[in-house]
């Protein structure tokens, strides 16, 4: 028989973090989907009130995300894809949140866009992706494969943005893209599908340098046809799409970044900055003026006036500033709405409705419209509380002490919790879980046995249960670190304190064991790492301190042991390496790039940190060691419904 | 010994005067040098200035490539910015005495990407801090921490970009639009890689010779490498090749090797800072600052 774990996770009255990173709403307005630093996709119900509420986390990417895109033709299938920073790509159904597709390519994307041009191309369609690599990749909408490049024959550089443009008049389109140094580069896009699937190479019809930098959007008002408007990070600019003679560049005020825009209507154009505001300007057209380049052979050019009518802002917070993504989507049809969205990294979505025509107040002066909808993953925690409730709860006594570590020991089903008080907490893990979980539980819950290890005055950063790693060592021990670099030996049975380190070098950030081929006179020692980057090696029968290793300059990433020589080998996060002689407790060596990665490379049992161990967050979302490792092999993409947010489906 | 439990009163609005220091006027004192510092770094690139332009040639260098241990090889490349444009490669064939001399064509210039690469990544680095100059106000150490984090990543970047090579088969080099820069064309038995590892500009001449199809010897084509050995095969066409001598040679570019310090003081800067900020975290746990 073969098994699969089921792999469950449980979060308690806090809600996971979900930094936002990227947003889109799929054409269907029915959905919200945004990406996060964290990895996660969140997908959103969108009511046809514009209520927002939370429906699924999905689980594929192990980095940021980076962007997210319609993947196809949405009314056909509702599929969308998400590219993260270490070049991951996953297709996800949005309707049940499946991940379709999903492929890791060297390259990482900053925008996606989806093209398809049904009675040229064969297939589901192009995804045309541009990042930090040169020029424009052609994706394969179904295999993620990559099919081609758009390359570029003057000043080849990284793309910083695109759109695709759509003539009705000659029925052609092309993409439009600018790149990091400012190049507006136009590429034919419907007349070079053959070229493109022989392989042949596609270079740029034109090019233009647009003299400034950090270009943010490039627009085509369908509306017009003509007009191109480019948002670069320190100014807007409209051009004229015939002949791309510039009609007007608008400033921002000094301390504010654009951050994007988007054409609502002939004459009328969006743009909102990385703090979250957005400005609408109806485009007056000043009729024949000189122009500012006679020379150029033109004696008279028209030039544009922007008039702002309203604008748009999120609610002040005055505890972070944040950084926000924003995005438009233009009605189709009726009932669909005009909405202006924004995601922030503090996790929220706030949605602003933009009417059909946008006026100014009756003096004349900017309207404000008002903010429509806003919500976070939390909002939908604590609508649901019967359902949010941590696994220690009913033990903790208050309830709200926040769980910074945990522990589990299967050989003797017990779950050990460190909380943010201080206070360890040893429970029996499968009736813990049962009590929290299933239904009836709640008469488990008193009858609960549980046992409170007091000895540390800060939160418990770390946990580790020695026996687990190796039958050798005695089955009572536990250790934990703190906050305040305190390091406690107990004996979990008899509940005592058997000796207590303190080490001074701040938080402890992580307790590992030496491996089984090293032994100190015939004794295992435990490594442990601490925020200052120092790392301290501890003899636990002999209950002293062997090592403390105090010369890193950046965090510790990597543990490694040289059990001939008595080494400890310390990877950085610089990429270097540091070897200790443990005997001695000096630093035996220092090296950095080529003869670093040749050090760290030659043992393999090396024990890897968690990437980022700056501040331990109080949460729920600790996942347990064993299970972690477990799951890996039987890890699948696809939806994680969160307890809190399934009840609220089941309600309905 | 718990000293953030003891702290009195007095002790922790001392601290919170000292924190408040640290994100009004430290941190920014930090950021400025740190731009100081990737704005000479980014000089070296010869970035395009948005006020002049691109219209104005970057000035150009040559480089004459050796090595020590071998003098059958010499090169003399000329870049100019993040571009070779121009090529010349001589190679001494001691078996005949044959002397090859081969050059880039005119009209084409080979783009280093690992250069133009890092020189984003670093301008990247300079737009997030320019984001948060003197009028700027942090109001917690969480947002100093992330825009650390986003600094470092962009200079961890750039700096990677320089010191790992790409790692390419011999059918890729083959591939490469490289081969094809070349006037006369270069000889079907020859191949031609170059790439920055560190601070030097390095390049890679293979002499290659066919595989007998009544060979004897066991073909298995090499996988990915910076430096291929003598004696890697890989299928080319219809044919099956052999390296049979490998000639590299290289020279330091001196304005790499100041990026690449600046780089890591950059790094060790954003790290300190860090590491001051994470200190009051220990004061302020539950705090999320």
């Amino acid at each position: 028989m073969r098994s699969s774990l089921q792999a469950v996770a449980l979060w308690g009255k806090k809600a996971p973090p979900h930094s936002i990173t990227a947003i889109m709403i799929t054409d269907d307005q029915q959905t919200i989907v945004t990406g996060s630093q964290e990895g996660q996709l969140c997908l959103w119900n969108l009511s046809p009130e514009l209520k927002i509420s939370a429906k699924e986390l999905l689980f594929g990417h192990s980095a940021s995300v980076t962007c997210l895109a319609r993947a196809r033709d949405f009314s056909k299938q509702p599929y969308v894809v998400s590219a993260a920073e270490n070049g991951e790509m996953c297709v996800w159904n949005v309707t049940n949140g499946q991940c379709v597709e999903k492929a890791t390519l060297p390259y990482r994307h900053t925008a996606v866009c989806y093209y398809h041009c049904s009675f040229r191309m064969t297939g589901e369609g192009w995804l045309l992706c541009c990042g930090e690599y040169q020029d424009v990749l052609i994706i394969d909408a179904r295999s993620l494969a990559v099919i081609h490049t758009f390359i570029s024959s003057q000043s080849p550089d990284w793309i910083n943005c695109m759109c695709i443009v759509h003539s009705m008049r000659i029925q052609e389109d092309s993409l439009l893209v600018v790149s990091v140094a400012g190049e507006l580069k136009v590429w034919d896009l419907s007349s070079s599908i053959n070229s493109i699937q022989e392989k042949q190479d596609v270079y740029e019809k034109e090019s233009k340098f647009l003299d400034s930098l950090n270009c943010r959007t490039i627009r085509f008002c369908t509306y017009t046809e003509r007009l191109l408007l480019v948002v670069f990070s320190k100014c807007w600019k409209v051009y004229d799409y015939c002949d791309f003679s510039l009609l007007r560049t608008e400033v921002s005020r000094s301390g504010q970044f654009f951050a994007g825009g988007e054409v609502l209507a002939a004459h009328r154009i969006i743009i909102w900055t990385e703090d979250g505001h957005s400005y609408i300007y109806q485009l007056l057209n000043s009729g024949l003026s000189k122009s500012l380049y006679p020379a150029d052979g033109r004696v008279l050019k028209e030039t544009i006036y922007p008039h702002l009518l309203c604008s748009t802002s999120v609610q002040e917070n005055k505890v972070q500033s944040l950084s926000f993504v924003m995005g438009y989507m233009n009605e189709r049809k009726e009932p669909f709405y005009k909405v202006l969205f924004s995601g922030a990294v503090s996790g929220r979505i706030t949605l602003w409705h933009i009417p059909d025509v946008p006026v100014s107040k009756f003096d004349g002066s900017p309207r404000e419209i008002p903010i429509t909808a806003t919500w976070t993953l939390q909002d939908n925690f604590d609508k649901n509380h019967t359902m949010s409730q941590s696994i220690i709860d009913h033990v903790s006594g208050t309830g709200t002490v926040g769980v910074t570590s945990s522990e589990y020991v299967p050989s003797l089903d017990k779950l050990i919790c460190g909380c943010e008080d201080g206070t360890i907490f040893i429970t029996q893990a499968l009736n813990a879980a049962k009590a929290g979980l299933l239904e009836g539980g709640s008469l488990l819950k008193d009858s609960l046995p549980y046992k409170v290890l007091k000895g540390h005055h800060q939160s418990v950063t770390s946990l580790l249960y020695p026996h687990a790693l190796s039958s050798k060592l005695d089955q009572s021990w536990l250790v934990s670190g703190d906050q305040d670099s305190c390091v406690i030996l107990w004996n979990i049975f008899t509940e005592e304190i058997l000796h207590k380190f303190f080490l001074e070098a701040g938080p402890v950030t992580s307790l590992l064991m030496s491996p089984e081929n090293f032994r100190l006179r015939s004794d295992q020692v435990i490594c442990c790492v601490c925020s200052d980057h120092s790392v301290a090696l501890l003899h636990l029968e002999g209950k002293r301190c062997l090592l403390h290793a105090r010369k890193h300059l950046f965090p510790v990433r990597m543990i490694k042991w040289h059990p001939v020589e008595n080494f400890l080998i310390v990877g950085c996060a610089d990429d270097s390496a540091y070897i200790w002689e443990i005997e001695t407790g000096t630093l035996e060596r220092h090296e950095t790039g080529e003869r670093a990665r040749i050090i760290l490379n030659c043992c393999d049992d090396s024990q890897l940190l968690k990437p980022d161990s700056v501040l331990p967050v109080a949460s729920e979302t600790h996942k347990h060691k064993s299970v972690e490792q477990r799951s890996s092999s039987s890890y699948q993409f696809g939806p994680i419904p969160c307890p809190g947010l399934q009840v609220e489906s089941s309600c309905k | 010994m718990a000293t953030a439990m003891a702290a009195t009163a007095a002790e922790r609005a001392v601290l919170e005067e000292e924190f408040r220091w640290l994100l009004h006027d430290e941190v920014h004192a930090v950021l400025r040098q740190l731009q100081d510092i990737l704005k000479e770094a980014s000089l070296r690139f010869t970035l395009p200035c948005s006020g002049t332009g691109t219209e104005g040639p970057a000035k150009q260098e040559n480089f004459i490539l050796g090595s020590c241990s071998t003098d059958q090889v010499k090169g003399v490349l000329t870049l100019q910015g993040d571009a070779l444009s121009q090529a010349d490669v001589n190679l001494k064939i001691p078996r005949n005495n044959q002397l090859l001399h081969f050059a880039f064509r005119e009209d084409k210039q080979w783009k280093l990407q690992q250069i133009q690469d890092a020189r984003n990544h670093v301008s990247q680095a300079i737009y997030l801090l320019a984001n948060r100059d003197e009028s700027y106000q942090f109001r917690t150490g969480a947002e100093v921490l992330k825009l650390m984090d986003a600094v470092m990543l962009q200079l961890t970047r750039a700096r990677n970009r320089l010191t790992t090579p790409a790692t390419l088969t011999l059918p890729e080099i083959a591939a490469s639009g490289l081969t094809r820069m070349f006037a006369p064309a270069l000889p079907s038995d020859l191949l031609v890689n170059v790439y920055i590892n560190l601070n030097k500009l390095c390049l890679t001449v293979y002499q290659l010779h066919a595989l007998q199809p009544n060979s004897t010897k066991n073909f298995r084509p090499a996988g990915g490498a910076v430096l291929h050995s003598p004696g890697a095969m890989f299928e080319w066409g219809s044919q099956r090749l052999e390296v049979s001598h490998v000639h590299k040679v290289e020279c330091v570019i001196p304005w790499l090797n100041d990026a690449l310090v600046f780089f890591t003081v950059s790094l060790q800067l954003c790290q300190q800072l860090k590491d001051k900020i994470s200190v009051f975290s220990s004061y302020w746990s539950y705090r999320p600052f």
